[in-house]
């Protein structure tokens, strides 16, 4: 799980420009969007879709359903953990 | 600079192809038989699957182009001649006479042709494609671009009006078009904006836009023996920014409702007084929500709300030439078209809104657009005498209070721009995640803006900032160009696709700089500062705002250029 979680925030770093941030600088239980943590948006999520889809062969089919997942490092990670093929 | 204010603007002829025809009358025709142009469109080359789309008849579109004669230029080159020499002919105005000017509106041109590598070929520049447009149809004055996201049709129709107004030209022709390519089908599908099933704005099903491509002309003229009949007047426009979010609408609506007041001054009238408003109604969630709260601040939910979108599609920058033209075709019928497919209302505010068709005495119409960047625009339309058109000349002293700029000084580009923004010493993670034109802009308008004491700075609504260049945003597009062709079947990359458009850069200073006022983006061939000052004067002197920055930013590849002023008018 430390491996997932270390690898998801390397893969975030990289697909939503997050310059001068490093994966220490995550916190793995912060909110990833809005006020406070990361302060990611609607943009972010869709490349968040896309890291689900590419890396992990995982497909939100309702966008909708994203919310809860993509709340904190935390939270993706258990998400891919129990989808991954 | 003109010396005469006009009063009157004046629509004249008008053409437009569409998915729903060729022609203005043939468009129209298909619209009141309820007949949408919208396909299933199967190919390959725009997209891994099948999608819906308002595509131009390919065999019509071949038969049209021959039996005119036209032979030369890329397809969007010719169907835009096509429709400029069918205007130029219904209306008899003499494209080599001084007098007349050529707008082109589009978002991507000739995008279609664009390959990957560093070295593009001329013909993706707006600028050669409207240069070569001109020449083709015998255009003496040098054509105008604009490109503004999805608002570039009304915006390039707001600056026409401008023009005439302060006596640049008599007559200008308006031509607007974007083509179906798989650059912006991959984008919107990665953007998961597109509709299922033909598009239902405003419905609480709708789930998206319908993609659509589209040419439409149209010729403004302060010459009423040009107008067609019945006489349908200009009567005046406002543009503005959310300062929000570069692709998200606005949660509140207050910029379109900016837009709407601004276009409502500027016609003398007060929002009762619109028979009907034809917004941008996408039929995406947010896009229609915005627009319901947008027109609820501005008064208008007792008034009839349209959306031509399930007839074409969204055509992008034809979008707002042609749904312009078939505003007018509706007051001259008395008529406003029903919203194809509307049922079960889906909007947190109000609307009136109809599938069906009907008589109508209105005198006046709305027309709005919004896009990305958080840009909107509204152009209110009027029977001859309906509206009032305010044309007054502001006597104050126009003047510059501040200027700045950025040019190559040895260092590669990410390295200069990175040392320039730490040295802001305002941290902003944003930052990070913008293209280099984006970044340009931002620290070139944080450094002008610094010069600025906020106490002189007029509200947010009141500052306007125009800009152009000439790669438009050729730097990014080859960048999600790559990413197509080297990952054809995992997609597009949404943070990338957002900047592939010209205008984002005003968006992103807008929202940093809390800038609400007009945001309007020309490409040049070449960097005129004196075009832009003459802009920002016009929009001082006539009104339209109390502040403005323009200035020039260019970016592709190392070659790099920023320079933005401040202008401002005394009381």
């Amino acid at each position: 799980m430390e491996e997932l979680i270390l690898k998801l925030k390397e893969q975030l770093i990289e697909a939503l420009n997050l310059e001068e941030i490093t994966p220490e600088d995550i916190d793995t239980e912060a909110p990833l969007f809005g006020e406070g943590g990361l302060g990611l948006d609607s943009i972010d999520a869709l490349e968040i879709i896309l890291i689900l889809e590419k890396q992990y062969g995982i497909r939100l089919e309702n966008p909708a359903e994203a919310k809860p997942i993509f709340y904190s490092v935390r939270t993706l990670a258990d998400f891919i953990e129990q989808n991954r093929k | 600079m003109g010396s005469e204010m006009t009063t009157h603007v004046y629509l004249g002829a008008d053409y437009v192809v569409s998915s729903g025809g060729f022609g203005t009358e043939e468009n129209l025709r298909n619209i009141e038989a309820y007949r949408s142009g919208v396909i299933r469109v199967d190919d390959l080359s725009l997209y891994g699957d099948p999608f819906l789309a308002g595509r131009i008849d390919p065999q019509r579109e071949g038969q049209e182009v021959s039996a005119a004669g036209i032979t030369e230029g890329t397809r969007l080159e010719k169907l835009m001649q096509l429709i400029i020499e069918r205007v130029l002919a219904l209306s008899g105005v003499d494209s080599r006479a001084k007098e007349t000017g050529l707008i082109v509106a589009t978002t991507k041109g000739n995008i279609d042709l664009l390959r990957g590598g560093m070295d593009p070929g001329q013909e993706v520049y707006l600028s050669e494609l409207a240069r070569r447009v001109a020449k083709r149809t015998g255009f003496v004055c040098d054509p105008v671009v604009v490109s503004n996201a999805c608002i570039s049709g009304v915006s390039a129709l707001i600056v026409a009006g401008r023009l005439i107004r302060r006596g640049d030209y008599r007559h200008v022709v308006v031509v607007g078009g974007d083509l179906l390519t798989d650059f912006v089908v991959s984008g919107f599908q990665a953007f998961k904006s597109v509709s299922r099933g033909l598009c239902r704005p405003y419905d609480r099903d709708r789930d998206g836009l319908t993609m659509g491509e589209a040419c439409g002309a149209l010729l403004l003229t302060a010459d009423r023996q040009r107008a067609l009949s019945p006489v349908v007047e200009w009567s005046g426009g406002g543009i503005s920014d959310d300062a929000n979010h570069i692709s998200g609408p606005s949660r509140t609506g207050e910029g379109l409702c900016f837009a709407i007041r601004r276009a409502l001054e500027e016609s003398g009238i007060v929002a009762r007084q619109i028979g009907f408003v034809n917004a941008h109604g996408t039929a995406t969630v947010y896009n229609d929500e915005m627009e319901s709260k947008a027109i609820a601040m501005a008064g208008l939910s007792e008034v009839p709300l349209t959306s031509l979108k399930p007839y074409f599609g969204h055509t992008l920058g034809a979008a707002g030439v042609i749904e312009t033209i078939v505003c007018a075709a509706q007051l001259r019928r008395k008529l406003i078209y029903g919203t194809l497919g509307f049922e079960h209302e889906g909007v947190p505010c109000p609307v009136r809104v109809s599938a069906r068709h009907a008589k109508s005495e209105a005198g006046i119409c709305l027309k709005t657009a919004s896009g990305f960047g958080g840009c909107n625009a509204a152009l209110v339309l009027a029977l001859e005498g309906a509206a009032n058109p305010v044309v007054e000349e502001r006597s104050g002293a126009v003047r510059m209070k501040a200027s700045c700029g950025l040019q190559p000084q040895g260092l590669p580009f990410g390295e200069m721009i990175r040392g320039e923004f730490r040295a802001l010493e305002s941290p902003n993670l944003k930052f990070f995640k913008m293209d280099d034109l984006c970044k340009l802009g931002y620290v070139t308008a944080e450094k002008l803006l610094r010069q600025v004491p906020g106490s002189i700075r007029p509200a947010p609504e009141r500052i306007a900032l125009v800009l152009a260049n000439r790669s438009s945003s050729l730097d990014t597009d080859l960048r999600h160009r790559e990413i197509l062709d080297t990952h054809p079947r995992e997609g597009a990359s949404p943070a990338v696709f957002v900047y592939t458009l010209a205008n984002i850069v005003a968006g992103e200073i807008c929202i940093r700089q809390r800038i609400q006022g007009e945001t309007t983006f020309f490409v040049q061939d070449c960097k005129s500062m004196t075009f832009l000052r003459d802009y920002a004067r016009l929009l001082l002197v006539t009104g339209a705002a109390d502040a403005v920055i323009c200035g020039w930013c260019e970016l592709l590849g190392t070659r790099f250029e920023s320079e933005f002023e401040y202008w401002d008018i005394t009381k």
